[in-house]
Formats: C-alpha cells, sequence, structure tokens
C-alpha cells in the first residue's frame, strides 16, 4: 500500500481519533477509549468489541504495535504509533487540511 | 454476572484474536462499566447494549476477517454512480456471503435476547428509579400500579376525543393520557355510572385523586368530588354509608351484617360480585375484582370471590381491620384501594 497516495482510502472517523489519540502519547485500551470520547465531545463512543476490531486490524497492516507497559503495577499492554503508522496519520491530516481549505474557499459566502 | 456474560461472549471471537485480546477486553470492560455505572442506571443500560451488540458485531467481523477468501485489490471500491455514494472502509477484502449471512442470524439472535433481557428487567424493576428519586414531583401526584389488576377511576376523570377515550392520567410527559384503545390500559368494564374500572399492567403510573382536584382546581363537590363519587360508586360502600356523610361510622359497622343483606338479590346467603357492584365476570376475573376494593377484599375473607353467610356474619370485625389509625370509623384513605402511595 502506497503511503499517502491515491490508493490509501480515506481513514474512518473511529480510526483516525484512535490514530489521533495515540500519536499524542501510547496508551492502554481503556485510555484509548476514554480519549476517543473526549476528544470527539462524546460524539463517538467506542465499544470494546469495536476498539479491538479496529487495534487488530491496525496491529495487522503494522500502524500500531503492541508493547507492556514496564510502569504499571499490573501487566497491560499499552499500544503506540510505529512510523508507517504516523506517515499514514500525517498523510490523512494532509488531505483532511487540503479538503478543509478547499471547502473553504467553495462553500464560504461570497462578497456581491 | 455481565463479566461473566461478556466472557463468554468473547468465545464468539477466533481462537487466535481470543488468546491475543480477550482478557485485556475483558479488563477495558469491567473498567468501562464501572464507570458506566457510576454516572447511573440509564447510562449503564445504554452502555450494555452497546457493549454486548459491538461485541457481536465484532465477533462477526473478526470471523469474516479469519477467512479472508476474496481478495481485492484495495483500489476496486466499485464504479462510483452519479448521486450515489461510494463507501470506503479500511478493510482490503470482502467478507464471504455466508459469513455475513451467519453474521446477520448471529445478531438477530442476540438483538433479541437482549430485548428479551430489557424486557425482564422493567418488568422486574431491574431498571427502576430508586426510592426517594424525583420523590416530589411523581410520589405527589401519582399512585403506582405495583401489579397487574383493577384500578377504578372517576368517570370525570375521563374525557372523550372523536369517539376514542381518552383517560388524563398526569402531568408527566410520559402518561399525559392514554388512548385506551391503544395504551398499556384496556378498558374491561364500567362498574357503574360514575366510576370505571380499568384493568392496568404492572407499573403504570396513574394520576392519584387528590392530585386530579389539585390540578383542576377546588372540588366542586358534584361529580368532581372523587369523595362523594367513590362512596356512590360501589353498592357496599352506598348500603354500609347509611348516612351518606362519607365515612363508615361505628355505628355503620357494627351494621354491615344487615344492610349487606339486603344486598342478597337472590337470598343465596351469600354476595357474588355481580351483587357487590361488578359486573358478571369470569371466575379469576371475579376474585381479582373482589381482592381490588380493600372493602371487599376484607368482607371476602377467604379470597374465594364471594362473601358467604359468615363472613357476611363476621363483617364487623373485618371492616374494623381496614381502620389503620383506630378511630372507630372508616374514611376515604382508608378504603382507597392500594396501588403503591398513599393518597393525600
Amino acid at each position: 500500500m502506497k503511503i499517502g497516495s491515491s490508493s490509501t482510502p480515506p481513514l474512518s472517523e473511529p480510526v483516525l481519533l484512535i490514530l489521533l489519540s495515540l500519536a499524542e502519547q501510547p496508551r492502554h485500551g481503556y485510555s484509548i477509549l476514554k480519549d476517543v470520547e473526549e476528544m470527539s465531545d462524546g460524539r463517538v463512543v467506542l465499544s470494546t468489541g469495536t476498539l479491538y476490531g479496529a487495534l487488530g486490524r491496525l496491529l495487522d497492516d503494522r500502524w500500531i504495535e503492541r508493547f507492556e507497559e514496564q510502569d504499571a503495577s499490573r501487566d497491560r499492554q499499552a499500544y503506540r504509533l510505529t512510523p508507517k503508522g504516523k506517515a499514514i496519520l500525517q498523510a490523512e491530516v494532509v488531505r483532511l487540511r487540503h479538503l478543509t481549505r478547499l471547502a473553504s474557499l467553495r462553500a464560504s459566502p461570497k462578497e456581491a | 454476572m455481565l463479566i461473566r456474560l461478556y466472557r463468554l461472549l468473547l468465545r464468539l471471537f477466533p481462537a487466535s484474536y481470543r488468546s491475543t485480546f480477550s482478557q485485556e477486553m475483558a479488563n477495558v470492560f469491567q473498567l468501562a462499566l464501572a464507570d458506566a455505572w457510576s454516572r447511573g442506571v440509564l447510562r449503564a443500560t445504554a452502555f450494555c447494549i452497546r457493549e454486548f451488540s459491538g461485541l457481536a458485531l465484532g465477533a462477526v467481523r473478526a470471523q469474516a476477517r479469519r477467512s479472508q477468501v476474496q481478495e481485492q485489490p484495495a483500489t476496486s471500491f466499485g464504479p462510483a454512480f452519479d448521486a450515489v455514494p461510494t463507501f470506503y472502509t479500511c478493510e482490503d477484502y470482502a467478507p464471504r456471503r455466508s459469513a455475513l449471512f451467519q453474521g446477520g442470524i448471529l445478531s438477530l439472535a442476540f438483538f433479541g435476547a437482549v430485548t428479551a433481557a430489557f424486557e425482564y428487567g422493567v418488568n422486574h424493576r431491574i431498571f427502576r428509579m430508586p426510592p426517594g428519586a424525583a420523590r416530589d414531583t411523581a410520589q405527589s401526584q401519582f399512585i403506582e400500579t405495583g401489579e397487574t389488576g383493577f384500578v377504578a377511576f372517576g368517570k370525570s376523570m375521563a374525557s372523550s376525543s372523536d369517539g376514542a377515550l381518552m383517560l388524563v392520567l398526569g402531568t408527566h410527559p410520559a402518561v399525559a393520557a392514554i388512548d385506551v384503545k391503544l395504551g398499556a390500559v384496556s378498558l374491561r368494564h364500567a362498574w357503574s355510572n360514575l366510576v370505571w374500572v380499568l384493568r392496568v399492567h404492572p407499573n403504570l403510573r396513574l394520576l392519584a385523586p387528590g392530585a386530579f382536584q389539585r390540578q383542576t382546581g377546588p372540588s366542586t363537590g358534584n361529580p368532581g368530588d372523587f369523595e362523594a363519587v367513590y362512596f356512590r360508586a360501589s353498592p357496599v360502600l352506598v348500603a354500609l354509608d347509611a348516612d351518606r356523610d362519607q365515612l363508615i361510622s361505628a355505628g355503620e359497622i357494627a351494621n354491615a351484617p344487615v344492610v349487606l343483606k339486603s344486598l342478597d338479590k337472590n337470598h343465596d346467603g351469600k354476595l357474588t360480585a355481580e351483587e357487590c357492584g361488578g359486573p358478571a365476570l369470569p371466575y379469576d376475573d371475579s376474585r381479582a375484582f373482589m381482592r381490588f376494593h380493600p372493602v371487599l377484599a376484607a368482607l371476602d375473607a377467604d379470597h374465594d370471590g364471594e362473601i358467604s353467610a359468615s363472613e357476611t356474619e363476621n363483617a364487623p370485625a373485618a371492616l374494623r381491620t381496614l381502620d389503620r389509625n383506630h378511630d372507630g370509623k372508616l374514611t376515604l384513605n382508608e378504603l382507597l384501594p392500594k396501588l403503591g402511595i398513599p393518597v393525600q
């Protein structure tokens, strides 16, 4: 899959929010769940089934990686972005920025 | 129990998926569940519905992903037609048709189970408001039916609109009015011209007579005065309240056997539900009718749906059991059906 090209389909909102959550810092599952809800002002509330389904796909595609938190009091797996994941997220941000710029040009009220 | 159910449903996922994520998912579910409970019962209910339906869908997706059989290039999203939106996913494969079919059946089965569980919860008061909540609004204005049974209401509390009887139940938006033909209340029969008797379903909230009078202004006496209506509605109360002062005095209680015998139209020595003011009813309904009214329930001591000769003779003692404040007389509050909270 060619990163940043038109062959990369647009990311769904939950996947984008998960990647954005991990872009800030590595997180474990519950932390991602809460962060996504907070980022979207409660609009996107992931169930654990949806979250781990997405995490599984992102792991398979090597966009994120899993590691064991060292400072946690109990064994807890955390997730972080891989370089490939960061590049895809960056490409998506560029795409969205382009769309936003286009929208502001075309959809904003024109002066008479 | 929910966590156990969650762990059970995790078995729907492929083994490889389970070995990687199941423990972690259960831990996250436990944390999220505790958080949802702390926000209230409604949030917790919504959380459970979302979680379990999400889990079922996730299992279907995981199974479909495992069986990836129809690889298709990432660019083949199908032709885009005018005005037809193109749907994108992150998946680079299409699930097998049989997997979709099985997933549909699984989703339907799960939806049915969740619906049945919700119905069970509603009927068993699992999702009910905790005691004391909304006390000012609910408790002061509504009586609440705890079980299927009969309830009486004055004819003045009902109005007719386009031929459909509308029963004014209260100011709460959820129970502002119920169409008797369509709603949770089914019109059973008229007890008399003044008081109607309805068969009600559990957990239905009805406007208390006192609240109705408060809502519609001061009592106008007749027929809006519920007390007067109530005492005239039942032949038994009419007979017992000889002086028409809307209470049954000590003397009237002592004279009960004599007046009750006057209601025995066929002179068989016992009073049936019909002779006590009810219409002809099947046996079970007859017993329910006699249990509904406190006076009839007290008189029919063996609850067989009839007031026998010996029960008629024992009427004074039976009526005195209704005298909760031990003042020797029976007033409206002591004679109203017990439907939950006391009526002001």
